[in-house]
């Protein structure tokens, strides 16, 4: 029955071209499109707006600073800060800079002015990196001036000076991502992620009911055929993706294709076994469908692969413990770009296969319990009222 | 008349299917609740650090102070060596790691400059760049004290000493969402996403259920009349969205809810086109479905919402916006909610929804027509030959 039910699937597979376009061709349409869409990797050209209130030599250098640096283009010159708010409110900048009035008078005479920065808080990825940019540098002009004033009023060298205004320095190393490249965070989860909903979206409606209720002792190897199957499908499908993203679009890969290959394994092995086992207990294919929909599709945001688990609600972070993707999202990023070892992901390897086992046993004890139950004629997208009530 | 016959129709057969009514009524309030709980907190916060001290003066033990009372931090290890720290974050035991060297103190305060190294696990972002944003501020402000006192020991003044180390100051002012958070910043793409999603399935059901009919007649009013019951359908659904995202999890909306709608409309209309096109490819509900939900995560990340449009290559976003309408709504939505951006700015992305529906809706009407008119015929032979 195993072979049989394999078979089964396979020429299902041949002759549905939708199956075939779900597993493999839109997954290899995502890796081109993510590819493509995020291959600048990191934001720049920022459109940003100055008001120079001061217009002197030191405030013009300073405007300049910002216009050659390759994350900012300063698009706008407004005359006021109404101005420049209504530019940022059509989204039409996503940065301001005030330069107040007399402002290198201020710096000469110690008044201490203030540059104001405004940002659009409302397109996060934009934003942060202007202000990481911005902070960059508006500190070094600022060092620079101070070091000015100590050379001028207390005649220090400009060694001693520069030692006072860079007291000490704060340098930052980036590991793994030294570019903080957003196709090298994202891409990779958000790959699986989606195989992951492919292999939901078909394994939820592969099981027919009528084989599976007539061949009692045969149902386990009827169930096992269709999961084998489609963790296979699925991890063929994510090591091709994982092939065209590397010699593609350049995405480093540090790690083993082993580690991922047995990884991507495991998280197929339990997502296909949950399916079958939706697949088996509810009859309508339509429910089964949007019932795996709903588990599998949001589950990749649950599993902390952007917003990280340790910021969620706690109910959340118990939840996506036993979630089989929160397994698994980390560890492949980390394969990616950390060059992870399969020693080091097996505790969630081992994790992802028992649970794919579990699944599968306790699919059998639900058709234990189901068989008793009559077979009756499913309404359109209602379940039978007697497995309702048995649920 | 035709569409008001098929509106009423339609409408009624939403409470005839369990799967109509979950789609459009439970399905947004539960898809809001679920994400909305996912971004509740504002900040990422208790990020694992590690210092290695190697130092051990009052001055490295302050920095270590100002750490350890930040929330965003939380100092989980104080390795001894290098080594050790490099080992803990390449096991991800901590996000990031605090090196202050030996002879810190005495370069500083002897007028020789020294430094601070933070070494970042940079494999999440999101963290990485918390954990790099707040660093920074703890240092500056470090750096901003030490810089007075070391020119207060050449015999000036303190106002002087600070007024040169505070040669300008920095200040800064967060528009629109002063938090800058995760929320705001997604939440309300989610929605329309889920609106998307929401609205293909039920039209979709809709038409491969209905084809005898709705293919028969007047095909336009009756597919308007769809999408109109449809659309009815799932208004109090996202009402209540919106008054969820609001009072509970409080995501600021100062803007024209007026300028919402009629995008909105826009935006559904646009989605029909396509909706029939693949019902009548599929003609099947369940593939249909198959590929409706395969299309969430493509389309939400080319909208806009994660990556800028304005980033994207040129001929990519020429070809999103051909093939697909959600590039002129969701991150537009988002940002006319949360900036109060004008109508007058939004009318290109309601032309550019306008010429999409006039571009897709007709193919989609001719294929579905084709597709399903076939279909009935060669039912009524196989009914006429038994």
């Amino acid at each position: 029955m195993f072979i049989n039910s394999f078979k089964e699937e396979f020429k299902s597979l041949v002759t549905n071209k939708m199956n075939l376009l779900v597993l493999f061709v839109l997954p290899f349409l995502v890796v081109i499109l993510l590819g493509v869409q995020l291959s600048k990797g990191v934001i720049n050209n920022i459109p940003i707006a100055v008001i120079n209130y001061d217009d002197s030599t030191f405030s013009r250098q300073l405007v300049e600073k910002f216009d050659q640096n390759e994350a900012f283009n300063v698009a706008y010159y407004p005359d006021s800060e109404q101005e420049l708010e209504e530019l940022m409110k059509n989204s039409k900048v996503r940065a301001g800079v005030i330069i107040p009035k007399n402002f290198y008078n201020d710096v000469a005479t110690l008044k201490s002015p203030t540059v104001l920065m405004i940002y659009d808080g409302s397109h996060m990825s934009i934003t942060s990196t202007a202000k990481a940019k911005t902070t960059e540098i508006l500190l070094t002009y600022k060092a620079g001036a101070t070091i000015q004033q100590l050379t001028t009023r207390l005649n220090m060298s400009y060694k001693e000076a520069y030692n006072i205004a860079q007291a000490f320095q704060f340098n930052n190393r980036m590991m793994y991502n030294p570019s903080k490249s957003f196709e090298d965070f994202l891409s990779p989860v958000l790959l699986i992620g989606y195989i992951q909903a492919a292999i939901a979206l078909v394994a939820t409606v592969s099981v027919n009911q009528d084989i599976f209720y007539k061949k009692r002792m045969k149902r386990l190897g009827y169930a096992s055929g269709k999961i084998l199957f489609y963790t296979l499908c699925g991890s063929f499908s994510f090591m091709v993706c994982i092939m065209l993203q590397i010699a593609l679009f350049h995405v480093p890969f540090k790690g083993s294709l082993i580690s991922a290959l047995i990884l991507s394994i495991g998280l197929c092995f339990s997502v296909a076994a949950f399916c079958v086992l939706i697949s088996s207990l509810i009859k309508n294919r339509m429910v089964c469908l949007v019932g795996g929909a709903v588990i599998f599709i949001p589950n990749s945001v649950m599993a902390g692969t952007t917003w990280p688990l340790i910021s969620m609600p706690a109910g959340y972070q118990s939840f996506a413990r036993y979630m089989p993707f929160a397994h698994y999202a980390n560890n492949i990023r980390d394969i990616y770009l950390k060059g992870l070892s399969l020693g080091q992901v097996m505790n969630d390897v081992i994790y992802l296969f028992v649970f794919g086992t579990i699944v599968l046993i306790f699919t059998e004890l639900v058709m234990i319990i189901a068989e008793s139950i009559d077979s009756e004629g499913v309404a359109e997208d209602d379940l039978p009222r007697s497995i309702q009530k048995r649920i | 008349m035709i569409y008001l016959e098929a509106f009423k129709r339609e409408f009624s057969s939403i409470f005839k299917y369990k799967g109509m009514i979950i789609l459009l009524f439970i399905g947004p309030i539960f898809l809001t609740l679920f994400f909305g709980g996912v971004y509740y907190n504002d900040y990422v916060k208790d990020i694992p650090i590690a210092i290695l001290d190697e130092d051990m003066s009052s001055l490295s033990n302050l920095v270590g102070n100002y750490f350890l009372s930040n929330e965003r931090f939380e100092i989980t290890n104080y390795p001894s060596t290098r080594d050790e720290l490099q080992k803990l974050i390449d096991d991800g035991e901590v996000q990031m790691g605090i090196c202050i060297p030996k002879g810190f103190e005495s370069k500083v305060t002897t007028y020789q400059s020294s430094q601070i190294l933070a070494i970042t696990d940079g494999s999440n972002i999101v963290i990485a760049n918390n954990a790099i944003a707040q660093a920074t501020l703890i240092t500056q402000s470090i750096s901003a004290g030490i810089e007075m006192k070391l020119i207060q020991g050449k015999g000036v003044t303190p106002q002087i000493a600070e007024d040169i180390s505070l040669v300008y100051n920095i200040e800064e002012r967060m528009l629109f969402d002063s938090k800058m958070t995760y929320m705001n910043y997604l939440i309300i793409c989610f929605l329309a996403v889920f609106i998307q999603q929401l609205m293909l399935s039920a039209m979709g059901s809709t038409f491969i259920r209905d084809n005898e009919y709705i293919s028969n007649g007047n095909v336009v009013q009756k597919v308007l009349a769809t999408l109109s019951s449809c659309f009815v359908g799932i208004l109090p659904a996202v009402v209540i969205c919106m008054f969820i995202l609001l009072k509970l999890f409080h995501v600021p909306m100062i803007g024209n809810i007026w300028t919402v709608i009629v995008l909105t409309i826009f935006f559904v209309i646009a989605l029909t086109g396509p909706s029939l096109l693949i019902a009548s490819m599929t003609k099947d509900r369940v593939k249909y479905s198959q590929f409706s939900f395969m299309l969430s995560l493509p389309t939400f990340v080319s909208s806009g919402c994660v990556w800028p449009v304005d980033q994207m290559p040129k001929v990519l976003e020429i070809i999103i916006r051909a093939f697909w309408p959600v590039i002129n709504y969701a991150k537009v939505v988002q940002e006319v909610l949360i900036k109060g951006m004008s109508f007058i700015t939004v009318v290109p992305n309601i032309l550019q929804l306008g010429l999409f529906s006039i571009i897709w809706l007709p193919i989609g009407i001719i294929c579905y027509k084709k597709a399903f008119k076939e279909n009935t015929m060669k039912n009524q032979i196989v009914n006429a030959d038994c």
